[in-house]
């Protein structure tokens, strides 16, 4: 079995990218729009984590923890807006909150 | 005290009592009187006493104290006082004709509003002029001069309840605003030229001794065309505050501010300022010609226009106002012939006798129930006898009969004109002979004959068609007291005693001129509050009263001084020692610096110049009373028809107001109309409601971008990094630098 390099981490890292993004584009639920992002988060960060490992370095790691604490803090807010939006609208369809188009 | 401890008293003293009256005194006449001639009468004392250290036998000596008020980028500007003989005299002028005027408004003013304002803003005036006097330097000078403009404003339009005084300070401060602006641009156009000449050894400055010898030592020769515009720029200044030709109509406007403002207008502060300004920057003219060819040309021409205008005025004041501005026109003339301290002998003579006039005047009108017109007064020398008396004498000096001192300073015109400049001598002695024809015009209409006040006009009504533009002046004085004095009770008496003044008032058909928005023609006196004036509600009938003694003792003091006030400068083969007061404001060699005046022979008495200048008096006195005598034995109709359309142009004051009143319309009306198009068409609509229109439609499309659907944001974002991608590796590998 060949050894794990860093081009493999940053591969599976943008496969990761491109399968939250993924599912932010295509996706009408909230919920899995939320899921998308984070995966796109957490594929930024094993990037980051790749590179560090790389380069021998910490600073991947100090990025990626303040990553994670911010995407907790993200989630939260993003679950709150989600139920504030179903308490107002009933649904949490992505389609039914269009109230500042242009 | 030192001297200029002295003289920051004096300039301070009614400053402080105008702001106490201001902040603490307003609702206590009495105090605020007190305070206001306590102020200018320190300020007296203090003159006197720096004039007995400045003017002692020896040579005269200047003093001065400056610190400095603000410094910025190699200029520093400086505030302080300068004493020396020229502004001990004008200073001596102004506290004394000005407490002379003060106390005489404690008789003149009783009874009216606004008691504590007018006393405050009289002594705010004292202290404007009085920063003018000692001013050390050209800014603080400036600062001053907008002073006495801000606070002749007040005055002139103290009661504001009148349409035609709000006009009048309006059009006062307005032209005074021309002769400023041109004032600060000499200034600095006389600061930046000395900067840039660069004169090692001389900095730049405003202060007068330090630029003075600077200006005498002759080394700006080159500069020559700049300062002498500068020169004449300053000028403007003096122009407009002395009422010089073509500045001068505001003056005669400034009638409309209460009688003892006149008089301290006319003699001790606001027209006095321009004379002495050029006098004491005379260094700035001294050294060129053209500047002071057009100050000589310029009060020539006031001196004659003016003294013709006084003919036609009907109104007491107004006589004496046209006389004011040919008197300064003299002085202005004497100032053009390179003899200023002949100027500043006038002005301190005319101080002395036109506050005289002026304060008769304002007896005249006291004593007449607010009447200002001559046509409607006359043989008043028997019920005001002391005015008339004062009148007289006045007037006399004011023709120069000697030895009255008005003698002695037209005298030192004449004979500098005569020594300089044959045309302008002709001119000075028209204008001699018809001053002394109109003061005996105005003397005989007011004071001798009988009293027409009573009378139904009759006869009015022929002159009315003459001057109904003048005539006007008088029944809006009525307007000036407030309405709601009936609780005083005073229309017991029957105010019909005053129906002189209705009766006037309809045959000179001023319902035309829109005075019934004042109730004139209602006969309603006691809406007029004219009962407030509580002397006069005690006499009845309208007679004319001798007023109070409060008011003729300075008229009596004044009168003392128009007589004696030649002695200070009669000249050399009539007095042992020559001139004195040339003497002081020479200032000889004195230190600190050069005499302030360009040395010049002393001036001497010439027998021709005082007996051409005498004949020229007694002429017009006696054709006043061919005209006006109590013979009549010339018929005034007649001349005018005589000179044919002459009368109306002097009737319309030659154009002056015509002129600005068609420059002012057709001129810059049509410009002003233009540029207001301009703004307006191009400016607004095209320029900045063009691009208020085109950003409002590239905002509505763009608008459409934002659909509300959160994935075409979405899509949008990734199209933007996609877009940043592919332009980071286009320039990662076109450029073969990175």
């Amino acid at each position: 079995m060949p050894p794990v390099t860093t081009a493999h981490y940053v591969m599976l890292s943008a496969i990761l990218m491109g399968v939250g993004l993924f599912g932010v584009v295509t996706r009408k639920n909230a919920v899995i729009v939320l899921m998308g992002l984070e995966l796109m988060l957490n594929a930024a960060n094993l990037a980051f984590v790749a590179f560090a490992r790389h380069h021998g370095n910490l600073q991947g790691h100090v990025f990626t923890f303040i990553v994670i604490a911010v995407a907790a803090a993200e989630a939260a807010v993003a679950l709150s807006i989600m139920i504030a939006l179903y308490r107002l609208k009933g649904s949490i369809t992505l389609d039914d909150a269009q109230e500042l188009k242009g | 005290m030192t001297t200029t401890a002295l003289a920051w008293t004096t300039l301070l003293a009614p400053l402080v009592a105008a702001a106490l009256i201001a902040c603490f005194t307003l609702k206590h006449r009495a105090l605020s009187a007190a305070l206001a001639v306590a102020g200018i009468g320190t300020g007296l004392v203090c003159s006197v006493a720096m004039a007995f250290r400045i003017l002692g036998p020896g040579d005269p000596v200047r003093e001065m104290h400056e610190f400095t008020w603000l410094a910025s980028g190699g200029v520093t500007l400086k505030f302080g006082v300068l004493v020396d003989g020229l502004s001990v005299l004008m200073s001596l002028v102004v506290t004394g004709i000005g407490l002379c005027i003060f106390v005489f408004s404690n008789g003149y003013m009783k009874g009216e509003r606004g008691w504590s304002r007018y006393f405050a803003c009289l002594s705010l005036f004292a202290f404007s002029m009085l920063g003018i006097v000692f001013s050390t330097n050209l800014v603080e000078t400036f600062i001053f001069w907008e002073l006495v403009g801000v606070s002749s404003y007040s005055l002139i339009g103290y009661y504001f309840e009148r349409p035609s005084a709000v006009e009048a300070s309006k059009k006062a401060f307005l032209t005074n605003r021309i002769g400023d602006f041109g004032m600060t641009c000499g200034i600095l156009l006389t600061f930046f030229t000395l900067a840039k000449a660069g004169i090692p050894g001389v900095s730049p400055s405003f202060t007068f001794t330090e630029i003075a010898p600077v200006f005498h030592s002759g080394v700006l020769k080159p500069f020559e065309a700049d300062l002498a515009l500068g020169a004449f720029l300053v000028f403007t200044g003096a122009m407009a505050k002395s009422a010089q030709v073509p500045l001068h109509v505001w003056l005669p406007d400034a009638m409309e501010g209460p009688t003892p403002v006149s008089a301290l207008m006319h003699a001790a502060t606001m027209v006095a300022a321009g004379v002495y300004l050029v006098c004491r920057t005379y260094f700035l003219f001294a050294p060129y010609e053209w500047p002071l060819h057009v100050v000589a040309g310029l009060g020539g021409a006031t001196a004659f226009f003016a003294a013709t205008m006084a003919f036609t005025a009907n109104d007491v004041k107004k006589v004496l106002a046209y006389s004011t501005l040919s008197q300064l026109g003299y002085m202005t003339m004497a100032l053009g012939l390179r003899s200023p301290s002949a100027a500043m002998f006038h002005l301190t003579t005319h101080a002395c006798f036109k506050a005289l006039l002026f304060l008769c005047a304002g007896a005249v009108i006291y004593g007449c129930h607010h009447e200002q017109d001559m046509r409607r007064m006359g043989g008043l020398r028997k019920k005001m006898p002391v005015t008339a008396w004062c009148y007289g004498i006045g007037a006399l000096a004011l023709a120069g009969i000697a030895p009255l001192s008005g003698f002695w300073s037209k005298d030192a015109i004449l004979g500098a004109a005569s020594g300089h400049s044959k045309p302008l001598y002709v001119v000075g002695l028209c204008v001699a002979f018809m001053t002394a024809c109109y003061m005996g015009r105005a003397w005989w209409m007011t004071f001798m004959g009988e009293y027409r006040g009573g009378e139904a006009h009759a006869g009015d009504a022929a002159h009315a068609h003459a001057a109904p533009a003048v005539a006007h002046a008088a029944p809006a004085v009525h307007a000036s007291h407030d309405p709601g004095h009936d609780a005083h009770g005073h229309d017991a008496h029957g105010h019909d005693a005053h129906g002189h003044d209705a009766h006037g008032h309809d045959a000179h058909g001023h319902d035309a001129h829109g005075h019934d928005a004042h109730g004139h023609d209602a006969h309603g006196h006691d809406a007029h509050g004219h009962d407030d004036h509580g002397p006069h509600g005690a006499h009845h009938g309208g007679e004319p009263q001798e007023v109070p003694w409060v008011m003729r003792g300075p008229l009596v003091v004044l009168a003392a001084l128009s007589v004696v006030a030649g002695l200070l400068n009669i000249p050399a083969p009539l007095a042992a020692h020559g001139a004195h007061l040339e003497h002081w404001l020479m200032g000889t060699a004195a230190k600190p610096g050069p005499s302030w005046f360009p040395e010049a022979p002393p001036e001497v008495f010439h027998w021709d110049v005082a007996i051409g200048g005498t004949i020229a008096a007694l002429l017009g006195i006696f054709i006043a009373w061919k005209f006006h005598g109590a013979a009549k034995s010339w018929s005034v109709d007649r001349f005018v028809a005589g000179i044919g359309p002459v009368h109306g142009w002097v009737e319309r004051k030659w154009f002056f107001d015509d002129i600005y009143l068609f420059l002012v319309k057709r001129v810059q009306q049509p410009i002003a109309d233009f540029c207001g198009f301009v703004e307006k068409r191009f400016l607004k609509e095209i320029v900045v409601d063009g691009i208020a229109v085109v950003s409002h439609w590239f905002g509505r499309q763009i608008r459409l971008l934002l659909d509300g659907h959160l994935h075409t944001y979405v899509t949008m974002a990734l199209i933007g990094v996609l877009y940043l991608f592919v332009m980071l590796f286009a320039t990662a590998h076109a450029g073969p630098g990175r």
